[in-house]
């Protein structure tokens, strides 16, 4: 029989219950830990932090984007983006960040005027990921680090362009913003905010012409359908014990969070003149 | 079970568990300005942002912008018309719907902070250059 007793060194060759217990446990750690690793050491080696097409097919997919919203004549639509390899995304996921795209005239550093799309996004702080900022970006930005060249895009009705063409120009936009993050925001409570719940707080707020966060929750509650957050509670409670923007304090029952299909899926039941695109290389 | 081996049990189940989750890197669809999701940390997506960003701008394909103001007008809605250059005035009063002008030139918000600062240096020796060509020119 083998005992291991594990200070440093081997001390002893003896092997009894106990430490077959303690292995079992350590193998079963290991194998949870690596059912869930599975899946995502493939995206961290492919995509870690590495431009993942040539520049120029960039830029290109961001003026066909923009193009196509233009021919659309939309001045205001909902864009989201996929920034992770879809097959690692929680089920139900689709796109990784949503913001909301303006058409508008943009004065260049040389101060020229020409007309083009500008996304307002709520985004992380890059040192700082459990908090965010409010930032206005241009579509080659946006679609920089993506993992796919396809983009979602959702063109409201005329009336509700207008409307959250009002609450962005206003300072309602900026009243809805909760610098607190969390990547699996609860879009029922105030605790914390991500990009998809910041852009929802600013439909709502448009339609309702309010910027009583109590009245765009209370209506969001009773027309928005959010997604469950479908990942495994244990690394669900290892996230949120280990990863600053990752929380599931807010979240009283099975978490649920607000995405862009779901979004979509709240604008076609309700703002019927919406569309919704999908647009790819 | 002596304390000892009780102890060195918890710990090698610790940095078991500890390990294989960070070989999972970031399972969380994350919105960082970089257009990436977090693979690893804050610090890997901002990374991702430099080097994306950084990629984009040194084509010289994109323009810098400057400022951005809504081409829509109408009630308090979108920029005061007098922001608004006369060629872009059709684009701005059109109602919803109708196909806008879109420009064939893209744009960027610019270099992140850290790459600008690498590159100011460069620059006020190419201003200076310039300026003293333009003197000798002139």
């Amino acid at each position: 029989m083998a005992h291991f007793k594990i200070t440093g060194k081997i001390r002893a060759t003896t092997y009894n219950i106990t430490t077959a217990l303690r292995l079992s446990i350590m193998l079963l750690c290991l194998t949870v830990s690596l059912i869930y690793s599975d899946a995502v050491i493939a995206g961290s080696s492919q995509g870690g932090g590495a431009i993942q097409f040539k520049p120029e097919e960039i830029i290109k997919f961001a003026k066909k984007v923009e193009k196509r919203l233009a021919e659309k004549g939309a001045k205001v639509a909902i864009i989201a983006r996929v920034g992770r390899p879809r097959n690692k995304l929680p089920e139900g996921m689709s796109f990784t960040h949503t913001a909301i795209a303006v058409y508008s005239q943009i004065t260049t550093a040389d101060n020229r005027k020409i007309p083009g799309y500008a996304i307002y996004n709520l985004y992380q702080k890059d040192d700082k990921p459990e908090l965010s900022d409010l930032v206005v970006d241009y579509p080659v930005d946006f679609f920089a680090g993506v993992y796919l060249l396809e983009a979602g895009v959702i063109i409201p009705s005329p009336e509700l362009q207008k409307r959250i063409l009002t609450t962005l120009t206003s300072g309602i936009y900026k009243s809805l913003h909760n610098p607190k993050y969390s990547v699996i925001a609860n879009p029922f409570t105030l605790d914390f905010q991500n990009c998809t719940e910041h852009t929802l707080d600013v439909i709502f707020a448009s339609i309702y012409n309010t910027s009583d966060i109590n009245v765009i929750k209370a209506n969001e509650k009773a027309y928005f359908k959010p997604q469950p957050v479908k990942i495994n509670p244990l690394k669900l409670a290892l996230g949120s014990m280990f990863i600053a923007d990752v929380t599931t304090s807010d979240h009283p029952e099975s978490p649920v969070t607000a995405t862009f299909t779901t979004i979509g899926h709240f604008l076609t039941k309700y703002d019927a003149a919406s569309q919704d695109n999908n647009h790819s290389t | 079970m002596p304390r000892s081996t009780y102890l060195s049990t918890l710990i090698v189940v610790f940095i078991t568990i500890m390990g294989a989750f960070l070989m999972t890197g970031y399972s969380f669809a994350a919105d960082t300005h970089s257009g990436q999701a977090l693979d690893e940390s804050g610090k890997a997506g901002s990374h991702a942002s430099n080097s994306a960003a950084h990629a984009i701008i040194s084509t010289g394909k994109v323009t810098s912008a400057a400022s951005a103001i809504p081409l829509s007008i109408g009630g308090s809605v979108g920029a005061v018309s007098s922001e608004i250059a006369n060629e872009l005035m059709d684009a701005a009063t059109a109602p919803a719907g109708t196909p806008l002008e879109i420009s064939d030139e893209s744009v960027s918000v610019g270099s992140p902070p850290d790459e600008a600062l690498k590159t100011s240096t460069e620059t006020k020796v190419d201003t200076a250059k310039k300026s003293k060509s333009e003197t000798k020119s002139n």
